[in-house]
């Protein structure tokens, strides 16, 4: 387990062997009857995720109902394509389902064949938790950037990122999201003259720098 | 024939602006050093790049994306060459015969290889391109809804093609991008639909941010799940003399260059298939007509230009559909489509009667991408190799912040960085599990005018389908679209198994085909 791995609680598994939010271990490559180039992913998650098509697919005929007709009345209206695609998505979701229960049913570990997923680099630890918490800074940085100001919400998403990679140096770790902070708000506030959220750090900066706008 | 003569003169007139020039040079720097990352490539290095676009004049604007799109094909082959790396599917065969040629220390003829199928490829396809692309200008008029929606139809066929390995999953992700663009005005009547409340989804889901989340997020998201670095991927052993091997070489290989330049420059132009199918298609004609077919799999020079000049060649190809149809036929050209949009223009054949600009910016950043790989690409191949050494744990978060500030610095919204991060989870399992994120994305983007075009042409037809086909052009493209459909389904259906025992791919590379 790498050391940020241990830092987020990450589930310590070997890459190409999980997905699981929760964790599991991967299976006994000798156990494994399909072609070991086809990607074996969690079937447990690939049936939720069926599941959550043929959701996502009724939820979008239901709310379809409730679009009210055009004064132009057509052939198709305005709830045709999405109805559509909804019932698409409900056929394929169903469809994938049944395979999936089929899957699990001879699979061990849960881990099903997945052409076409892209899986993790072999040999490498892979986490879950660090690619949501990567999300989780990115909705952090949005919610931050109008109460901050740009350059310090952009520079602590930065270090905090780049430490949640593992990185331990403070150049890298500091200095480098910092000088991209930096260089980013020149960049869009001064050269472009795109209107960035300012804090004090900000307004400090903009009375020092002359305007370079192009 | 005037406007394709124009459009050389007006593109190397803008090749004289020295900002251009500027553009042109920081686009091949970035897109070779992104092509040559591997889990980057065009989908990030535009992805990264459109947003800040939105700064810029739109003639400064595409010629930085076109110079950027050259470039990637170039910096695709790097690592492929020298380290048994294929960045993108498209590079699969340059790896198997490069990194043999590197492996006997003849690294410098697989480069230098690599380098003369780039400019080579690029450069024969551009009077192509602009062949291609010119006589669709002339189609405005004709062209009305019923036409368009033939056209959009063309490009909904060309999705299957962009299915990946199962059908079923890559035409599921394309009912989600037809639904996520059904949000907002409906596009006949005015209507709203899927809006909740919420006002800034009265015009729809954003397109580019939905777009790059889907796309760019979620394949940096996905490299940000594993902390390692690129260098723990590169093999040891040296690759021999770094001298330039000469030009001797390029006499030997010169049928290569020119087959594998038509063949990528015709199959990237027919939409739904990609410099990959060009890049498989020219090597093994290069195999099949070879004098010496031994050397192909023990490191054939004559392999690696086959597949570089036709996987180059696809760009100015791709290029074709995407500005003269408005049919995106990769991930980067989904990109630069949303790019365009975002400066106010809509691809298609009426693009290039109302906006020529864009046509002769287009060729400028193409020729000036190609002179600038022609004159240094050698020694920046060589110095792009070292791009591999730095540090991926940190680069893919940077990446990843660039996105976020260059979408909020779109139109200055929290809201559209939100929608951002939601298609990036999206995008997330979809790569995680099969599901093609371009297939949403294109869906997402050609959606509205597929919807418009057809109920527009039916108010037209007096609602009479059958009316839609008495249509010449109508007829002709809604039978193209079909026999696109059922040839992608058939290659989809037939796909893996046909595609392991034609090429014989090494398990080696086959394996790090992954990255």
């Amino acid at each position: 387990m790498t050391t940020d791995d241990k830092d987020l609680g990450a589930p310590d598994v070997p890459a190409d062997h999980e997905d699981g939010i929760g964790g599991t271990s991967g299976p006994d490559p000798q156990t494994i009857t399909v072609p070991m180039e086809i990607p074996l992913v969690d079937g447990r998650i690939e049936l939720a995720l069926s599941a959550a098509l043929i959701v996502f697919g009724g939820m979008t005929i239901a709310l379809s109902q409730t679009i009210r007709p055009g004064s132009i009345p057509d052939p198709i209206g305005s709830d045709g394509f999405p109805i559509l695609a909804g019932s698409f998505l409900i056929i394929v979701g169903g469809v994938q389902s049944i395979r999936q229960i089929r899957s699990l049913r001879v699979a061990k570990d849960h881990m099903v064949p997945c052409p076409g997923a892209d899986t993790d680099e072999p040999g490498y630890r892979a986490s879950t938790v660090r690619a949501f918490a990567m999300f989780a800074v990115g909705f952090a940085w949005a919610l931050t950037l109008p109460v901050l100001g740009f350059l310090p919400a952009t520079s602590g998403i930065g270090i905090a990122s780049i430490t949640m990679m593992g990185v331990r140096s403070w150049t890298k770790q500091v200095l480098v999201p910092v000088i991209t902070a930096l260089v980013m708000w020149l960049v869009f506030d001064q050269v472009f003259g795109i209107q960035i959220p300012n804090g004090p750090v900000e307004t400090f900066l903009d009375d020092l720098l002359p305007s370079i706008r192009i | 024939m005037d406007l394709a003569i124009q459009s050389v003169v007006e593109a190397l007139g803008i090749l004289a602006d020295p900002v251009i020039l500027v553009f042109v040079l920081v686009g091949v720097l970035w897109g070779t050093t992104m092509g040559a990352l591997p889990g980057a490539g065009g989908g990030v290095a535009l992805g990264v790049v459109v947003p800040i676009t939105f700064g810029m004049d739109a003639i400064s604007a595409v010629v930085l994306l076109i110079a950027i799109n050259v470039a990637v094909a170039f910096g695709n082959g790097l690592p492929a060459t020298l380290l048994g790396i294929p960045t993108s599917p498209a590079s699969i065969f340059t790896a198997v015969e490069g990194y043999e040629l590197a492996k006997k220390g003849q690294g410098n003829r697989a480069v230098a290889a690599n380098w003369f199928g780039c400019f080579t490829g690029q450069f024969i396809s551009i009077p192509f391109f602009v062949l291609l692309v010119v006589p669709l200008s002339t189609l405005t008029y004709t062209f009305l809804s019923p036409e368009l929606f033939a056209l959009y139809a063309l490009g909904m066929s060309a999705l299957i093609g962009l299915t990946g390995e199962n059908i079923l999953k890559g035409l599921a992700a394309a009912a989600i991008g037809v639904i996520l663009a059904a949000v907002g005005s409906d596009p006949v009547s005015a209507v709203g639909r899927f809006e909740f409340g919420v006002p800034q989804l009265r015009n729809g889901i954003p397109t580019i941010p939905a777009v790059l989340g889907l796309i760019t997020v979620g394949e940096l998201i996905k490299g940000m799940r594993q902390s390692f670095g690129w260098d723990d991927l590169v093999p040891g052993e040296g690759t021999g003399s770094t001298r330039f091997p000469g030009f001797g070489i390029f006499r030997r290989v010169a049928r290569n260059l020119f087959t594998g330049s038509l063949i990528g420059t015709v199959i990237g132009a027919i939409p739904g298939l990609s410099g990959t199918a060009a890049a498989v298609i020219s090597y093994n004609q290069a195999k099949l007509t070879s004098k010496s077919p031994e050397e192909f799999g023990r490191g054939s020079i004559e392999g690696v230009v086959a597949n570089e000049a036709a996987q180059n060649a696809s760009q100015a190809g791709e290029m074709a559909p995407t500005l003269g149809l408005g049919i995106p036929g990769s991930d980067s050209m989904v990109l630069v489509l949303g790019a365009l949009l975002l400066q106010g223009f809509v691809p298609g054949p009426q693009m290039m009667q109302a906006a020529p600009e864009l046509l002769f910016a287009t060729v400028a950043g193409l020729i000036g991408g190609a002179t600038v790989l022609f004159l240094f690409g050698w020694p920046l191949g060589k110095t792009m190799l070292r791009a591999t050494r730095t540090d991926r744990r940190v680069v893919l978060p940077l990446a990843f912040i660039i996105t976020l500030v260059g979408v909020f610095a779109l139109r200055r919204a929290v809201f559209d960085v939100l929608v951002l991060l939601i298609a990036g989870i999206i995008g997330y399992f979809m790569i995680r599990y099969g599901y093609p994120p371009i297939a949403a994305g294109v869906a997402l983007i050609l959606g509205p005018g597929f919807e418009e075009n057809l109920r527009l042409g039916l108010l037209l037809e007096d609602g009479n389908v059958i009316a839609f086909l008495t249509r010449p052009w109508t007829a002709a493209i809604l039978l193209a679209s079909l026999a696109l459909l059922a040839y992608g389904a058939w290659q989809t259906i037939r796909g893996p198994q046909a595609k392991g025992k034609d090429n014989d791919i090494p398990a080696a590379v086959s394996d790090r085909n992954d990255t």
